[in-house]
């Protein structure tokens, strides 16, 4: 048993990066779990964008007569109550994952890294407004706030998609992006440079992305990776609900819904392999969100 | 193997099933006296009003409190008795029924019921005061008088002589509530339990438990068997696993095939399960007034592409929806006969053929590429299957129609503006009466429950025609002119019918399996063998 | 102290007033309303004159302002309206239902609390080793599955290895305490898990930084044993940060809890939330939101309170 308080230095998992030279062993012997989430998103995106030439059958295809059956070498993962097969299913599931989560996070950050900047820069009682606006928000629960929109907003689709659930997941990720965005544009607007650059007279606009955007893009790329996760797994919780994606557009959490568990008894894998793979896809995105924030801030503890 | 032997098939199967649970008639063995039946509701009621309810989960908790004029016997589907009344008289030459009732009959609170208790609860059915609903108006549309004769008789005057109004009386929903407190509160019954019937009102902590007691002085002798009730808020896969761990007793609305046999997997003879038609189906409704559907040989296309045959047997084989069938509950005393239906547009035995036709009709309307969205309630999840089950079917013949699965609030204003333009509908009849079960297909005007935003006089005219025919071959042949003008026209479509599978622990006996969802609700003859 | 409360509950009330305004505006866009519903659910077919009579009678049929007005006085007089599905109080079904959802809240933040100060100062003692790995992995798997799948797992587990169910009902607190836990304790677990992932990270790495702070070097020179530093302080010490995290992962919890109570049938304010939701109850979840958003105010405030508690450095400003 290690003695705990031996001097020598730890190269654990989450806190440091070892003093290892070169891409390949800083980040990925260095960062083996976030490593291996990076190379887990980068298949899982592969997958999505190809669903329609791997997927063996179209998974909206129904075969009552093939009903619940058992995964076998004609459907590796079995089929649904409707004869669909689960394969199929799970691979467009992680279509509709991906593109919801992605979506509603890039929404989300993106309005809320804009919303944080503008409220640093521009003072007087816009910034008052914002502030406050961003406080409520804040107050909500995100899955409370993402249901509030749900329920007000109804069902909106757009080829398939609904807009509006993308828009309600987005909506609790804008105060949280808002507020990281807009402390770090704080310290950064009161370093002298910024001052020196307006008595120079370059343009605001100039100035913010010239000077403000390169500090900032760190932690948004982080908060982006991790709130795909919480994207998700808030679209997995609705569907599972009944109030995010609804029949026959496939997601993992509508697989899980209504009839689902009492199948299971009988048919454990109806239930298994969505939950199995929403973990999967969870488990990818925080090791990597994780790996990203140390590799770009290795001064951050490992907390959150 | 035909509709007729498939249902035979199931019914003998079901009996097969009782019979080796254990599960016995309320007449084979001698009651016991005593213990708590447990059972699960899916949903709170609204209120407690019986007039304004519509709910089945409502009825669950409400019927035991009540009685009513007359009821389905116990044990005898589709009989009826008095329950209330001790004896009636039909009067067809001065189109009255006089009911007597019975003496000694005595409310929770001890007052006694008179024939003025249930005059003022069918006064306030058939004419509500203001800030009253009476949610079946319709049925009350032929009554013209009610008299309380004297303290025991009431007679009721009618317009026209139309038997289904006998059923009327009989319908759990018709609760009879105390003339002294409506008097002095019409609206008393929305907040406050008070009836006649064999138990009484303890407690409802929402969203989780309603007690009840037994009532002593019930004009049952003998009856409740029970000493109490306990329904629990629940519905999905808890209530699968509750029965299972033997925590309730049942659900009286039923479970899936899956939970069924999965109940049958862990419990095996300590569970009774019976099965059959139910009187639900679902439909699908197109808005005539709008295009496409305004077109006869759109909406009868879309109607001969739907293989109800062939759907119902897969379908049935994972989910309740079992049975393909007109308007009528299939292998009931008033539906076709198979031979008949598959004479009658969609419900043919070819379905190659009847596409091939489908496809004919569209391109005769210039419909070809056909593409609408299909307005589909979002629960039960059974109704979102059904959706899928007919974008499916549709695209057969090529047409691309869109499931738009909608909160119930947006698809119940959809479909009483008209906003739609096709709409999925369920309907659960309360029991086999064609002049009831009508009233889903008739004119849009005629009708508040027929929601297909058509006229059509003639159906309009064989509904009425039949509701009043006695002799019943004659009303058989109406019956049959009006279903196959109505598919022909396909205004709205009934497609599949339901199975109801009624999982209960082999200790609860003494209660009825029947087609409906609303029947024997009031627990008064069954018992726990316990 | 008092002043520090006082500005601190001052500064809640605009927020919530924001909250409160938000919520109701955001509910008015919907179209088509509980009324309708109510008189139809299964089979029923109101006429339109019924409908608006009904609308009429909720008050629902005045200007927007108007109902938004006479919404804000009632807050005042913690008057959160009246429930269109049932036409009880509000605050009178939230009332009822409160308790369960507080005490699964509570039940799964002393089970994640339970796991993660052990858990988190283990794998931080003895970071590197086999152990330290495998309470990581324990933590990942926290994170990484759905509460409400894991729960229905572990429930189907339960029934079908010992035929065990939580108890029906509504147990009561002071009344049968044991009967209340045995029906609370598998939601507790499921989210209590997830909890406690996030727990045992910040344990962890707060312990390994509180091995390396100069005081824990200086005792160990001194020749204290390692127990009596370990437990005197780098636990109090790596406590505060976990503490801080418990408040800001609140919310989390609150948005588990809503999926959960449906998993389990508890009859909580979460599924008292998704069902009005599906019946646009509009007055309900208002109603539940600002509840929520004052539990989680007040939640915030008794950590900072805590925080301040334990550590005499911080001066509550």
């Amino acid at each position: 048993m290690r003695n705990p308080f031996a001097t020598t230095v730890s190269d654990g998992l989450w806190t440091e990066a070892p003093r290892h030279s070169g891409f390949f062993r800083r980040y990925v012997l260095g960062q083996p779990l976030g490593a291996l989430g990076f190379a887990l998103i980068v298949a899982g995106f592969a997958v999505s964008l190809l669903a329609p030439f791997i997927a063996p059958y179209d998974p909206l295809v129904t075969d009552y007569g093939n009903a619940i059956a058992a995964p076998s070498l004609s459907h590796w993962l079995g089929t649904d109550s409707f004869g669909r097969d689960l394969f199929s299913r799970i691979l467009y599931g992680g279509r509709t994952a991906f593109l919801i989560g992605v979506s509603a996070s890039f929404v989300g950050c993106t309005i809320g890294l804009f919303v944080g900047i503008a409220s640093a820069y521009i003072r007087g009682w816009i910034e008052m407004i914002i502030e406050r606006f961003l406080e409520i928000l804040l107050a909500i629960p995100t899955t409370v706030l993402a249901l509030v929109l749900v329920s007000s907003l109804g069902r909106n689709l757009v080829y398939g998609i609904d807009l509006n659930l993308i828009l309600a997941i987005a909506l609790p990720i804008i105060p949280k992006m808002a507020r990281v965005a807009r402390s770090q544009a704080l310290t950064i607007r009161s370093q002298s440079y910024i001052d020196a650059a307006v008595t120079l007279g370059f343009s605001d606009l100039r100035i913010i992305f010239r000077h403000m955007a390169p500090n900032i893009t760190g932690p948004y790329l982080v908060l982006l990776t991790a709130f795909i996760s919480q994207a998700i797994l808030i679209e997995a919780s609705l569907s599972y609900l009944g109030l995010g994606v609804t029949e026959p557009t496939p997601s993992w959490g509508l697989m899980l819904a209504g009839n689902a568990f009492n199948t299971a008894m009988t048919a454990p894998w109806i239930v298994i392999f969505p939950g199995v793979a929403i973990a999967v896809v969870v488990f990818a995105f925080s090791m990597f969100g994780d790996a990203l924030r140390d590799a770009l801030d290795p001064k951050a503890r490992a907390d959150r | 193997m035909t509709l007729r032997k498939n249902l035979m098939m199931a019914l003998a199967a079901g009996a097969l099933l009782v019979s080796a649970a254990g599960g016995t008639r309320a007449e084979d063995a001698a009651p016991k006296v005593g213990g708590i039946l447990r059972y699960a509701v899916s949903d709170d009621p609204a209120n407690f009003d019986c007039h304004s309810a519509n709910h089945f989960a409502a009825l669950m908790r409400l019927a035991p409190h009540y009685s009513t004029l007359l009821r389905f016997k116990p044990g005898a589907y589709p009989e009826i008795e008095g329950d209330l009344a001790e004896s009636w008289q039909a009067d067809p030459a001065s189109l009255t029924y006089t009911f007597k009732i019975r003496p000694g009959v005595k409310f929770h609170d001890g007052t006694d019921l008179s024939a003025k208790d249930v005059a003022t609860t069918y006064e306030r059915l058939t004419f509500p005061p203001d800030g009253v609903v009476s949610e079946r108006l319709e049925a009350f549309r032929q009554i013209e008088k009610i008299e309380a004769v004297d303290d025991h008789t009431v007679r009721f005057k009618l317009k026209e002589w139309d038997t289904s109004v006998l059923g009327t009386f009989a319908s759990p929903w018709n609760c009879v509530y105390s003339a002294a407190l409506l008097a002095s509160d019409p609206t008393y019954p929305k907040e406050k339990v008070m009836g006649s019937g064999p138990f009484v009102f303890s407690d409802f902590a929402a969203g989780s438990v309603w007690t009840s007691t037994k009532f002593d002085g019930y004009f049952r002798k003998g009856q409740p068997y029970l000493d109490g009730l306990e329904s629990y808020t629940m519905e999905g896969p808890a209530v699968v696993n509750a029965i299972q761990a033997g925590q309730i007793h049942t659900d009286f609305r039923g479970v899936s095939p899956a939970g069924a046999d999965r109940l049958k997997q862990s419990l095996g003879d300590k569970v009774a399960i019976e099965s059959g038609p139910s009187l639900t189906h679902f439909l699908v409704t197109f808005n005539s007034e709008k295009p496409p559907f305004n077109d006869e040989r759109v909406r009868r296309a879309l109607n001969l592409a739907i293989d109800r045959w062939g759907g119902a047997k897969g379908l049935g084989k994972t989910t309740e929806m079992r049975y393909a069938g007109g308007i009528f509950l299939p292998g009931g005393q008033f539906a076709a006969t198979e031979e008949e239906l598959n004479k009658m547009p969609g419900f043919g035995t070819d379905i190659e053929a009847a596409r091939a036709e489908a496809r004919k009709l569209l391109k005769e309307a210039g419909q070809e590429n056909l593409s609408f969205d299909l307005t589909v309630r979002n629960g039960p999840p059974i109704v979102v299957d059904f959706g899928i089950f007919l974008v499916d079917q549709w695209r057969q013949i090529g047409v691309n129609a869109r499931n738009v699965v909608v909160e119930t609030p947006p698809w119940a204003a959809a479909l009483s503006e008209g906003s739609f333009t096709a709409i999925v509908d369920i309907y659960s009849a309360l029991r086999e009466e064609p002049t009831e079960q009508m009233t889903k297909y008739v004119s849009h005007d005629v009708s508040a429950r027929s929601a297909g935003r058509f006229t059509d006089r003639e159906l309009d005219k064989l509904w009425h025609d039949q509701a009043l025919e006695t002799d019943p071959a004659k009303r058989k042949a109406l019956l049959r002119a009006f279903e196959t003008r109505l598919y022909e026209k396909s205004y709205s479509l009934p497609v599949v019918w339901l199975e109801r599978t009624v999982a209960m622990n082999a200790a609860l006996k003494g209660w009825t399996f029947n087609p409906s969802n609303f029947l024997y609700l009031d627990q008064s003859s069954t018992w726990l063998d316990e | 102290m008092i002043r520090y409360l006082r500005n601190r509950l001052l500064l809640a009330i605009p927020t919530l007033l924001g909250v409160a305004t938000l919520i109701f505006f955001m509910l008015n866009v919907l179209p088509g309303d509980t009324v309708e519903t109510m008189l139809r659910a299964e089979g029923g077919s109101p006429s339109v004159e019924l409908v608006a009579a009904e609308r009429a009678r909720l008050g629902l049929d005045r200007p927007l302002l108007v109902q938004y007005g006479d919404f804000l006085t009632g807050l005042v007089t913690l008057d959160l309206g009246h429930s269109h599905w049932t036409g009880k109080p509000v605050i009178e079904e939230v009332m009822l239902r409160l308790p369960i959802t507080l005490e699964v809240a509570v039940l799964s933040m002393i089970v994640a609390i339970a796991v993660a100060v052990p858990l988190g100062t283990i794998a931080g003692l003895y970071q590197g080793s086999s152990i330290d790995y495998a309470i990581r992995i324990f933590a990942i798997g926290g994170i990484a599955l759905p509460s409400f799948w894991f729960g229905m797992i572990i429930a189907l587990v339960m029934l079908w290895s010992f035929n065990w169910l939580p108890p029906l009902g509504s147990p009561s607190l002071m009344k049968d305490p044991f009967r209340l836990l045995q029906q609370l304790i598998l939601p507790a677990i499921a989210v209590g898990y997830r909890y406690s992932a996030i727990l045992i990270r910040m344990m962890r790495s707060s312990v390994i930084d509180a091995l390396h702070e100069d005081y824990v070097r200086t005792a160990r020179a001194k020749g204290l044993r390692v127990a009596r530093i370990v437990w005197r302080h780098v636990v109090p010490n790596s406590l505060l940060p976990t503490i801080t995290m418990i408040g800001l992962e609140f919310a989390l919890l609150i948005g588990s809890l809503v999926v959960i109570e449906q998993v389990f049938s508890l009859n909580g304010i979460g599924r008292l939330f998704i069902e009005a939701v599906s019946r646009s109850d509009f007055m309900v979840i208002q109603g539940i939101v600002i509840v929520l958003t004052v539990i989680f105010i007040a939640v915030n405030l008794l950590v900072d309170l805590a925080y301040a508690a334990i550590d005499p450095r911080i001066e509550l400003g």
